[in-house]
């Protein structure tokens, strides 16, 4: 944790010194200005390094920025003081008499009460506004305008957590992230988005294959160079992902989702192109499109940029430590048996007040 | 896909004859190598070192003991009235849950063990069920991972090398750069990487007492050393041996030592094999709100 923390650091130090470095014209192609990607020992654009995607830009623009995809000096001042105050805030000691009922209403992103156990020592979604060549954005969505998903087809529901309606009742309706089967929110992707912690991969590649490592939970995309998608019917974790390169430009498309890892509802006939291009030292731009003619009538595609992280990724070993599973199935039957006691005690009582209830039937 | 693998097939083939034709020639011989191998021909070099990428897997029974062993009805056996016969939790797999024979891979066949470590193998042996973590599918660690049934993905260039196992998804990267002591410990340990000419040394530090060597209940302390050598026989083969140095589990250092063979073709494709889910219900199957009958 402390090398995940570590990395935040570093790779936010490196976002502040790109925002502070003069910014090229915004909107530029990923070929302009005069950074020329390395190519590797087999002639491909060079990809390789540990990477993050940690920032404080969403995938779905707020509101409040209309069709606006940069925002302005004083909003990204707003944005990273107000994350800064947080971590602050969460850094501040805890008073050891405070019981969990004490805890603040509100402790920021969306945790409060007892959810605010993540100290901020734990965490780090990032803490600077993501820039793209230099601009910053106010979501990775760029298209359409408004930086939102579109609408969903007449007929498909968004997804909600109907699937999670039995919780505790057996492992397989818990989430795959608590039964460590993949990362919370949508890590290993594609499309890759960041979330609370976590936030590195990997990236190493041979002549035929690119192998995405990702931090949680030690997921490996294992993109085949040249190769075409299996029509086998078959449908791995993460999809069937090939690959090309296109001038500096490393692009994926993968396609087979299986419904377990849907993508905004969308698994059956998704197609994601994810497009590398390395536009500095430090940075890839990562650009991608989603399509799925039965859950949207149009695509929706957008971009951000990963920076290096510094050191190597830690093992995330998940399955191993998972004694939260069990603990939460165990405080299910908990739960389940102090609701049958208190059932119990409930009919007891109806029993013992009801009048000239005939005895000894229960015997015979 | 199809036509990529046959021209991988077609490469092979070619490079194969070609070392055939050509032992003469042959760069590096394996003089240190115990059997007699095929000579080195034309392998594939990337950053001026022989380039393991591809889809690797060993042909032996090493995950099932790395001891030499004949065939045997199951590892875990409880008396019957004229022979051991299979344990009750094995019983049911019939001849699945037997344990194929196996040359061994140890060097002078038996692990040296201290006469404390000695008895607590045997006793991994006999609750080899309950203890192996490749049961609960927990990570394998280093060297079991690399002799387990399913195969693995060398992903190498010029300054990386990535190690990609299909069973449970576990990665090793070979830092090239000694960093020092590993943070803390880990299932797989830290590999720090260097080469020894053409060959390939890793040193393992950094490993946590859970993982073992095989089923048959081989363990290792927390403070185990393991150093790798891979070397390319030819473009299709890997002797690799693995040092092991932990004197609180063995009496001196040993080794173990095996080839390994490039998967080729449609084989050639790493799978995904995340057993976390598969084993759910023996890990938690008597939590749920209504427990199997």
């Amino acid at each position: 944790m402390n090398t995940n923390k570590f990395t935040a650091l570093m790779a936010a130090a490196v976002i502040s010194a790109l925002a502070a470095s003069a910014a090229p014209a915004a909107g530029a192609s990923p070929a302009a200005g005069a950074y020329k990607a390395p190519l590797n020992a087999y002639g491909q654009p060079d990809l390789e390094g540990t990477w993050t995607n940690a920032t404080l830009t969403v995938l779905e623009r707020p509101k409040e920025y209309g069709n606006r995809k940069g925002m302005t000096d004083e909003e990204v001042k707003k944005v990273e003081g107000e994350d800064a105050k947080l971590v602050a805030d969460g850094n501040a000691p805890t008073d050891p008499k405070v019981k969990t009922t004490d805890l603040p209403h509100d402790c920021g992103r969306g945790f409060s009460g007892a959810g605010c156990g993540y100290n901020s020592a734990w965490i780090d979604p990032g803490t600077t506004v993501m820039r793209v060549n230099g601009e910053p954005r106010t979501s990775f969505i760029t298209d359409p305008a408004d930086g939102r998903l579109p609408p969903y087809k007449a007929g498909v529901t968004a997804p909600g957590m109907e699937q999670y309606a039995h919780r505790g009742e057996n492992p397989e309706n818990m989430t795959l992230a608590e039964r460590c089967l993949t990362s919370f929110g949508y890590s290993a992707g594609p499309v890759m988005l960041p979330l609370l912690y976590n936030n590195n991969y990997e990236i190493a590649q041979s002549k035929d294959t690119v192998a995405i490592v990702v931090e949680m939970v030690h997921d490996v995309r294992m993109i085949h160079i040249g190769a075409k998608h299996r029509t086998d019917g078959e449908r791995p974790w993460m999809g069937d992902s090939i690959g090309w390169y296109e001038g500096p430009t490393l692009v994926v498309e993968t396609t087979n989702f299986p419904r377990a890892t849907a993508l905004r509802g969308a698994w059956k006939d998704l197609k994601v192109t994810e497009r590398f291009t390395r536009v500095g030292a430090h940075r890839i731009l990562y650009q991608f499109k989603v399509e799925d003619p039965s859950t949207w009538d149009r695509p929706w595609s957008g971009e951000y940029e990963f920076t290096s992280s510094k050191g190597r990724i830690f093992e995330y070993a998940c399955h191993e430590g998972n004694y939260a599973l069990e603990g939460i199935l165990s405080g299910a039957r908990a739960d389940d048996a102090a609701a049958a006691e208190k059932a119990k005690a409930a009919a007891a009582n109806k029993t013992a007040a009801a009048p000239a209830a005939p005895s000894g039937t229960k015997k015979q | 896909m199809k036509v990529l693998a046959l021209v991988t097939v077609a490469g092979s083939v070619a490079a194969m004859s070609m070392s055939h034709a050509q032992p003469a020639a042959a760069p590096h011989k394996a003089a240190a190598a115990p059997h007699k191998e095929s000579a080195a021909g034309a392998i594939d070099r990337v950053g001026g070192h022989p380039n393991f990428s591809g889809v690797w897997s060993v042909m032996n029974t090493a995950n099932w003991n790395v001891e030499p062993h004949l065939a045997v009805a199951a590892l875990e056996l409880r008396p019957g009235p004229v022979v051991p016969v299979p344990a009750k939790a094995i019983l049911a797999l019939g001849a699945v849950g037997s344990v194929p024979a196996g040359m061994g891979v140890v060097e002078g066949g038996k692990i040296p063990y201290q006469p404390d470590a000695l008895a607590k193998k045997q006793d991994n042996q006999k609750h080899y069920l309950e203890r192996d973590p490749e049961v609960k599918c927990d990570l394998p660690g280093v060297p079991r991972a690399n002799y387990m049934s399913m195969p693995f993905q060398i992903v190498q260039s010029a300054k990386t090398m990535l190690f990609s196992y299909e069973y449970d998804g576990a990665v090793r990267d070979i830092l090239f750069n000694d960093p020092g002591p590993a943070p803390i410990d880990s299932w797989m340990g830290q590999s720090v990487g260097k080469w020894d000419g053409d060959t390939l040394v890793v040193t393992v530090t950094g490993q946590n007492d859970n993982t073992w060597f095989d089923r048959a209940g081989n363990f290792h302390s927390g403070d185990m050393k393991v150093v790798e050598r891979w070397t390319l026989l030819n473009e299709n083969t890997i002797r690799y041996e693995a040092e092991i140095t932990d004197p609180a589990t063995f009496t001196r250092p040993w080794k173990m030592s095996m080839l390994m063979y490039r998967r080729l073709g449609d084989d050639a494709r790493l799978q995904q094999f995340k057993c976390v889910e598969f084993v759910e219900e023996l890990m938690y199957g008597d939590l749920r709100k209504e427990p199997l009958k």
